[in-house]
């Protein structure tokens, strides 16, 4: 069905004129099956969980090994969200200057996320010696194309196989005995250059392509939708598109706190990062990051504390609450907690209590505490005779 | 005043001080007493011995925690192999795109990082090397971090001592140290030996073992004046490209947050030992003269004639020497299943990473969402009291030990067994009658992360 399609673009594409704009067309049709159940196909999990419903077809200036330009085809739901990306391959695999065609739909989530992969109907995928991919390769291939540290970025093509053993059509993927050891868990046995070929494909220009698509269609819903992928990546990709790329409306503001807590710290420093440094001189802001101070665990809490040293102007309100806290906290948190407060006005009231502090019987604390509040030249006289040198 | 005039008075002047001053600068030589050994008795809750990797950690964490807390080094300087012996990679705190080591040890690491401007490699990609997931540090910022934070935390830092004698007297240990012109009778409650070398628990009466053969030592040091790149490499035998490679990469200066190469290059010192003075001497005789026969041999290389040595570190860096016999011995196949205990209080992450001279690394990978832990039992010597050890000395066996010994597992350990000590203190019990919730979330609340239970 995708051939068809593409034909049919091509044609119109053909002729009109070549603008040296990136996207060049866009046809939006409706698409009547998106998937067909016979073909192969193997899927990573999707980072937006709608129903497909439309597809539009761009051309792009991709400029990878396959071509300059290609068509890229955006796939949305009813609501116009964007679901995913895909690419129909056609392209030579060749090794030894033999080749052997493949065909191929790469799929990408709108974050350029590897999505998945599905052969044209009766299309297979197999090995040098004709041996069609079982269930099990291809479920290790779809892995393969999924990892994103690999050696295959740092190699090129003719590093894959050192031994052009015969000549034909199955030496094409010829590395059986050849692929050197540490490659091995990154290629397919039997068929490095198509695993070669397409992680490069899925992990190449297309990627940006994607990802560019995406941005320039952003808004605070869709960043709230891609948060809402189970994926670690995704969320990170979200959290790293906020500041600068959309409004930090209430409802994102809500998923973005409830990011700022539970074990997954990759994830929480990147949600603290997401919060520019305008927002910080918010009241509601500056709240919920006390809030996360004081529930969360120690692991969380240094990251907030760190955040709430870029605040220039504390709230009294919170001021006061990260006052009435310090007792509870220990540590580094406790340290930074105090380099907080030493940026801020203080009041009197708020120096006594800090000082109930000096009777911690932790030294640790009291210490800190003391050298706070010299450091501070607080006046008041009962708080000077208590951190006065013996 | 005229330019000739002042002149001609300062000249005066000078001249005239010059002459009043001769007499008493004359005089300043005085005769001294000779000289005495000062003898000293101090007490305090917990006594860390070795201010390495490992006992650095832990002895912030006893101060943090309130206790009263010393911390004694034979050196000069705190972070052992990681600064004195040049190994300033510290790993592995992330695993599966996960953190999985924090609290003190990753503090340091990160205020070094930051402070040097330097970047952390992206943790939620598992690397398919997993030593691109170790941090860069600078060491000379490290050792002026640690010991800052020690000093916060109320810990009284005591350099160029070492104990000569342990005996555990009335629920209390007695501690007999020299150190220069200094004998000192240290009373504490809790000891926690982080000598790498199990010394004081063996000082102690309680067992260590050894390997007959133990991993080689390695010297560590930094060599410039070349360009590897323009190296014709047929014109140089293989074994010697490795370490012109690694050198090429200076920690502090990467402009990537990947690491390309391990960061230090080093000549193995087979068989090397730092438990006593007089081993250590001999690795470092041993490193030494290996390096500068290396350097002579690599100068008659085409391209390297102008080769210099940059860097070295002051002592041969210690893989392997003694370990404890713990309450409980973890195995390497606790450790490549990722067995978590009832009392499992760290992390561990890293492949099984022995080295053999003349063989390479043997090397086991850790599976897919695996991670290994440490059980608080591994750091206690069986039948001891108020006695507990941290870092490479852990009780293990040896495949477990090569990979549980790397530097964030050793810190984990430091914390952990530090808030045992400060727990059994509180308490006026031993580390392992301490209630294990109560380790568990002091541990917790000063930013360890704990083994999950699946
Ligand atoms: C060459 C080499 C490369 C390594 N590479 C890595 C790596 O890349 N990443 C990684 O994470 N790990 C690596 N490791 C492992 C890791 O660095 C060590 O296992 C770990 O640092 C050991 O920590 P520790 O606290 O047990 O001992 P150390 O850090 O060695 O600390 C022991 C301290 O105790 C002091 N001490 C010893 N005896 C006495 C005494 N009698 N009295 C007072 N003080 C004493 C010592 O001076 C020292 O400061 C490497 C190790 C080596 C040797």
């Amino acid at each position: 069905m995708f051939g068809r399609v593409r034909m049919r673009v091509m044609a119109i594409f053909n002729r009109l004129t070549h603008s040296s704009l990136y996207v060049k067309i866009a046809i939006v049709f409706v698409v009547l099956s998106f998937v067909n159940a016979e073909r192969i196909k193997y899927f990573q999990p999707q980072t937006i969980l709608l129903q497909p419903h439309s597809t539009q077809v761009f051309s792009v200036d991709i400029n990878d090994s396959i071509s300059e330009s290609d068509l890229l085809y955006k796939v949305s739901s009813k609501d116009g969200t964007p679901i995913f990306f895909y690419r129909e391959v056609f392209t030579p695999v060749c090794f030894d200057n033999k080749c052997r065609p493949l065909t191929i739909n790469l799929y990408w989530n709108i974050t350029g996320r590897y999505l998945g992969f599905e052969l044209p109907e009766d299309e297979f995928l197999s090995k040098t010696d004709h041996e069609p991919f079982s269930v099990d390769v291809y479920e290790k291939l779809n892995q393969i194309l999924a990892t994103e540290s690999t050696p295959l970025a740092e190699i090129d093509y003719n590093q894959l196989t050192v031994k052009p053993n015969s000549h034909g059509l199955e030496d094409i993927d010829a590395i059986t005995s050849a692929t050197p050891q540490n490659l091995a868990p990154y290629v397919i046995e039997g068929a490095a250059y198509t695993t070669f070929k397409l992680w490069h494909l899925i992990h190449g220009a297309t990627k940006n392509q994607v990802q560019n698509f995406t941005i320039a269609e952003i808004s605070s819903e869709l960043i709230i939708k891609i948060l809402e992928s189970p994926i670690q990546a995704d969320k990170i990709w979200a959290l790293e598109h906020i500041d600068g790329y959309v409004d930090f409306t209430p409802n994102l503001k809500e998923k973005v706190f409830d990011l700022i807590k539970g074990e997954d710290y990759i994830v929480v420093e990147k949600a603290l990062d997401a919060i520019s440094e305008n927002e910080l001189d918010l009241y509601d802001v500056q709240q919920l990051l006390m809030k996360a101070l004081i529930q969360e665990n120690y692991n969380v809490k240094i990251r907030v504390i760190e955040k709430m040293e870029n605040c220039d102007f504390l709230k009294d309100s919170v001021k006061i609450e990260l006052v009435e806290n310090l007792g509870s906290l220990n540590g580094q948190v406790f340290k930074k907690a105090l380099s907080v407060l030493e940026k801020q006005e203080l009041t009197s009231e708020m120096y006594y209590k800090i000082a109930a502090l000096l009777e911690s019987e932790n030294s640790f604390i009291s210490n800190s505490i003391k050298a706070f509040l010299k450091n501070e030249n607080v006046k008041e006289p009962q708080i000077l005779s208590l951190i006065k040198d013996e | 005043m005229g330019k000739v005039e002042r002149r001609s008075v300062l000249k005066a002047l000078g001249l005239a001080s010059v002459g009043a001053m001769t007499p008493t600068m004359l005089k300043a030589e005085t005769l001294k007493e000779p000289y005495k050994v000062t003898e000293k008795a101090i007490k305090t809750d917990i006594l860390v011995i070795g201010g390495g990797t490992a006992g650095t950690i832990a002895a912030i964490q006893a101060g943090r925690a309130g206790a009263k807390t010393i911390l004694i080094e034979s050196g000069s300087q705190l972070g052992g192999t990681m600064t004195t012996g040049g190994v300033t990679f510290p790993g592995i705190f992330h695993a599966w795109g996960k953190q999985i080591i924090g609290g003190i040890g990753w503090e340091l690491v990160t205020d070094c990082v930051k402070l040097n401007g330097d970047e952390l490699p992206d943790f939620s990609i598992p690397p398919d090397s997993h030593w691109k997931h170790q941090v860069s540090v600078n060491g000379f910022l490290y050792t002026l971090v640690a010991e800052e934070k020690c000093i916060e935390a109320g810990v009284n830092i005591r350099y160029y001592e070492t104990p000569t004698s342990v005996e555990f007297r009335n629920g209390n240990w007695i501690v007999q140290t020299t150190g220069k012109g200094i004998t000192t009778q240290i009373t504490c409650n809790q000891i926690i030996d982080c000598t790498g070398n199990a010394l004081i628990a063996s000082m102690a009466g309680f067992d260590v073992l050894k390997e007959t053969e133990t991993q080689p030592g390695s010297l560590i040091f930094q060599i410039g004046g070349y360009d590897y790149d323009s190296l014709d490499l047929t014109k140089i035998p293989n074994e010697y490209h490795r370490v012109l490679r690694q050198n090429m990469v200076k920690n502090q200066s990467r402009s990537s947050s990947e690491n390309t190469f391990v960061p230090y290059g080093y000549v193995y010192v087979p068989g090397a030992d730092s438990t006593t003075a007089e081993s250590h001497t001999i690795a470092n005789n041993d490193g030494r003269s290996t390096l500068l026969n290396l350097i002579r041999k690599l100068k008659t290389f085409p391209g390297c004639e102008n080769l210099k040595i940059l860097d070295l570190k002051t002592e041969t860096a210690i893989r392997e020497t003694y370990r404890i016999d713990g309450i409980y011995k973890v195995t390497q196949s606790d450790y490549l299943e990722g067995k978590v205990f009832e009392d499992s209080i760290s992390n561990s992450f890293y492949p099984i990473d022995l080295h053999i001279v003349g063989k390479g690394i043997h090397q086991v990978f850790l599976k897919p969402d695996v991670v290994a832990s440490i059980p608080l039992r591994a750091l206690i010597p069986k039948k001891s009291k108020n006695f507990l050890v941290a870092g490479r000395c852990v009780s293990s066996d040896r495949m477990s030990n090569s990979a549980l010994r790397v530097q964030a597992s050793s810190m984990g350990m430091g914390q952990a067994a530090a808030a045992a000590a400060v727990l059994a203190n509180k308490l006026g019990v031993s580390p392992h009658e301490v209630p294990i919730e109560d380790l568990k979330e002091l541990i917790r609340n000063h930013g360890g992360i704990l083994p999950l239970r699946t």
